[in-house]
């Protein structure tokens, strides 16, 4: 295999793990959105959604589901 | 190419004709002047096509050697692209490395991101504005 060939193999790999970690952040920066609207303070505690927690540790590879 | 114009010539000079009173005569018959005339003309003829073969053969030949020039072109742009393909290939190479650097930058960014949710400590609203902040969308 030629070494074009794998660094374009390497790029698309990169461009797939970009896509799955956005997709497992995106319902993080959408509660902030939520939370925006209800006068809430920087440094209050929010309840974060426990399905979103464990789809992050899952995009993380970490011991997710 | 053989001369006839010996031929040609004793053919109009004709045959000795013999008289009564002992007297000759040299005549040409019609048919020996048909013929003069005939291989005169043949002769004329051949050396037109003889001179026309030989210009054919001077074009052919010079045409043979612009086939040959441009053979040579050809061989030339061959190798020049041949060239510019492998270079191309190099660049895309160098390109796609180049891809993957800023990639792996961005993931280590979006992997800081997500890790603190990944350990589901106490959140904050800056944290969740964090997240939106690493993907693009306002502060």
């Amino acid at each position: 295999m030629s070494d074009n060939l794998v660094a374009r193999l390497r790029e698309a790999a990169a461009a797939d793990r970009i896509k799955e970690l956005e997709a497992a952040l995106k319902p993080f920066a959408d509660e902030a959105d939520e939370y925006d609207g209800l006068g809430v303070q920087d440094r209050d505690k929010i309840f974060v959604p426990l399905a979103a927690c464990r789809q992050a540790r899952k995009a993380l590879g970490e011991c997710g589901e | 190419m053989t001369d006839y114009s010996d031929l040609v010539k004793r053919l109009r000079v004709g045959t000795t004709e013999k008289f009564r009173d002992g007297s000759s005569e040299t005549v040409s018959t019609a048919l020996e002047r048909e013929a003069a005339d005939a291989i005169e003309l043949l002769q004329r003829e051949l050396k037109c096509a003889n001179e026309l073969w030989e210009q054919q053969k001077e074009l052919a030949l010079e045409y043979l050697a612009d086939i040959e020039k441009a053979n040579e072109r050809i061989e030339k742009l061959e190798r020049i692209a041949q060239k510019q393909a492998d270079n191309l290939n190099v660049l895309r190479g160098s390109i796609a490395n180049y891809q993957v650097g800023v990639h792996e930058a961005r993931i280590a960014e979006l992997e800081a991101a997500l890790k603190p949710f990944a350990d589901c400590k106490v959140m904050t609203l800056s944290d969740l504005r964090q997240a939106r902040k690493v993907l693009g969308e306002k502060e």
